[in-house]
């Protein structure tokens, strides 16, 4: 990697990270439903709602099955709404039971505004024969109105904030990944060739690559955390990471119990090459047949299909490429460390 | 021409070297039995400790599952630790100076799957007599016993080979061998546990063919990785 020590690249890593950190922490969300309380009697069902920063009027509401991708114009308008000082409130209340609509499905309410769209909130309801409500039928087509642009990130029902970790959680996976990449390359060099260059890489490389495989699951705890409840799931994703970190470990404990340096290169360049592909083969064929509580895994939508917009994408894509950046800086720095020492 | 001279050259060599593996092994009996003493000791133990605890009433198949498959792993690192200890350094320079590595690691690998198995067959016999034998499909855990045990032997063949001549090479062989097991040891136990009931569900020709495709990575990887560590 010695383009790298030209001091551009350096400048664009550090301006990289600098406009994602700053970006994505200094821009606002969207205005979305944030707090909905429902009551519910024998045939109505009141939906008490908050939009804190909306200005504009709301066109339209009503609930949808929360279905990916429902192309089925079956929806429920309130008959009764009420404005409040920063939000709404909705009634329902309708005599006969909508037979497209069905038990323990999930509702989501959606509202109709000019400029920033249809506003969603996720699982607003779910439908059961204890409450009894009656749905009226409604068939008219509605397509959901244009989303202007706006310097903003999208408002997520239980994401909120925390959407804003997607600049640092995710580029630490991709930094690993590339960092994993680039010693497996020089560890089937070393073994081709039997230059003492190539190991020192390999190690150096797959240390960095340990480092940011520990930040990218700091990250994804504090983020499952505040999402999914708990630090730490049984979620096939998890379980890859720690056992990549497991694997790493043990190549540094086969190094660190070898004190030939050519007995040592070969046999951790053979274990990483070996452990690497059997950690690759696990992490991306596992998680596709169990189910998983990340974006794109297990029917769980993927983060391009509605999260990630074109403002997101403004930052996460140079996020991935400065951090990338950082961590090859960092590799080549250890690297000339350590052939400094041993000089 | 030359490749079927080649391999044919290769299976008279590995038949050669499996011949010897199987006299030598023979010849020492006791190693073999030692296997079993140990299979016969942990599973008692584990039957001692689960029966104080109240847990063996009305076990259900998924702790069997587990358990069993904990059990097969230990032994067969065990045995391979064994058997790669059995050798000693001038066996191995012999070994250099008369045949090429690739065949050593194709001999090793069929003889230490073959072990492995014949264990993990003896150990599913033992196991049956203390803890009972819950299997519908007695074909099914067959073939997880054959797929497992082979798979366990053929990861730790290598890492032993890794850690074989190093200061505490038993705690490495598992250290490096370990986190990699953790795939194989559930996708078999997910295997197995379609055994235990007469139909076999939708994920059974997927975790088949995975299986299948770790193994047989697992293979070629050792057979080209091997030659580099053959002389350390």
């Amino acid at each position: 990697m010695n383009f790298l020590n030209q001091r551009f690249l350096q400048f664009l890593c550090i301006f990289l990270i600098g406009y994602s950190f700053l970006g994505g922490l200094l821009l606002p969300l969207s205005p979305n439903i944030e707090k909905l309380d429902y009551k519910s009697e024998d045939t109505t069902l009141v939906l008490n709602l908050s939009i804190p920063k909306l200005k504009e009027k709301v066109g339209l509401f009503y609930l949808k099955k929360s279905v990916l991708g429902d192309t089925s114009s079956l929806i429920l308008k309130p008959t009764h709404i009420q404005k409040l000082e920063t939000g709404y409130v909705l009634k329902f209340s309708h005599p006969s039971l909508f037979k497209e609509f069905q038990k323990e499905d999930v509702l989501d309410l959606i509202c109709h505004t000019e400029t920033w769209g249809g506003l969603r909130y996720f699982s607003a309801y779910y439908l059961d024969t204890v409450i009894g409500t009656r749905l009226l039928p409604n068939n008219e087509k509605i397509n959901l109105p244009e989303k202007q642009f706006h310097w903003s990130f999208p408002n997520r029902t239980i994401l909120r904030e925390s959407i804003r970790n997607l600049f640092y959680h995710v580029p630490m996976w991709f930094t690993m990944m590339a960092l994993l990449i680039y010693s497996l390359v020089h560890s089937i060099l070393y073994l081709s060739s039997g230059k003492m260059t190539h190991d020192l890489k390999a190690s150096r490389s797959a240390g960095v690559a340990s480092f940011f495989g520990v930040l990218g699951i700091l990250t994804g705890m504090i983020w499952a955390k505040f999402t999914w409840g708990a630090f730490w799931t049984n979620d096939p994703k998890l379980n890859g990471a720690a056992i990549g970190m497991l694997v790493y470990l043990a190549y540094f404990v086969l190094r660190g119990s070898l004190d030939d340096e050519i007995k040592r290169a070969k046999l951790a360049a053979v274990y990483n090459i070996f452990s690497f592909t059997i950690y690759m083969v696990f992490i991306w064929i596992l998680p596709r047949i169990n189910d998983s509580l990340h974006p794109g895994n297990g029917g769980n939508p993927g983060f391009n299909v509605y999260e990630q917009d074109n403002v997101m994408r403004l930052f996460f894509y140079p996020a991935v490429l400065g951090w990338i950046f950082l961590g090859f800086w960092l590799t080549e720095a250890y690297v000339k460390l350590k052939e400094k020492k041993g000089e | 021409m030359r490749t079927s001279v080649y391999l044919l050259g290769l299976i008279i060599r590995v038949l050669a070297l499996l011949k010897y593996d199987f006299q030598r092994e023979f010849r020492q009996r006791m190693s073999f039995l030692s296997i079993l003493l140990y299979v016969f000791a942990i599973t008692y133990l584990l039957y001692f400790l689960l029966n104080t605890q109240g847990a063996l009433v009305k076990m259900e198949v998924k702790y069997w599952n587990v358990i069993f498959w904990v059990i097969i792993l230990f032994t067969t690192i065990n045995e391979l630790i064994a058997q790669f200890s059995k050798e000693s350094e001038g066996l191995y320079l012999y070994y250099y100076t008369v045949i090429k590595p690739a065949h050593f690691i194709i001999a090793r690998l069929i003889f230490h799957s073959f072990y492995a198995v014949l264990t993990s067959l003896m150990t599913y016999f033992i196991f049956s007599i203390w803890f009972g034998s819950p299997v519908e499909n007695f074909g099914l855990i067959l073939l997880s016993i054959l797929l497992g045990s082979s798979s366990f032997a053929i990861l730790f063949t290598l890492t032993t080979a890794l850690s074989k001549g190093l200061k505490n090479n038993a705690v490495l062989t598992s250290v490096l061998g370990f986190p990699l097991c953790i795939p194989l040891i559930t996708l078999v136990s997910r295997l197995s546990k379609e055994a235990f009931f007469s139909t076999t569900s939708d994920n059974f020709w997927i975790n088949l063919t995975i299986l299948l495709g770790f193994n047989s990575i697992m293979v070629v990887l050792s057979v080209i990785l091997y030659p580099y560590i053959w002389r350390e």
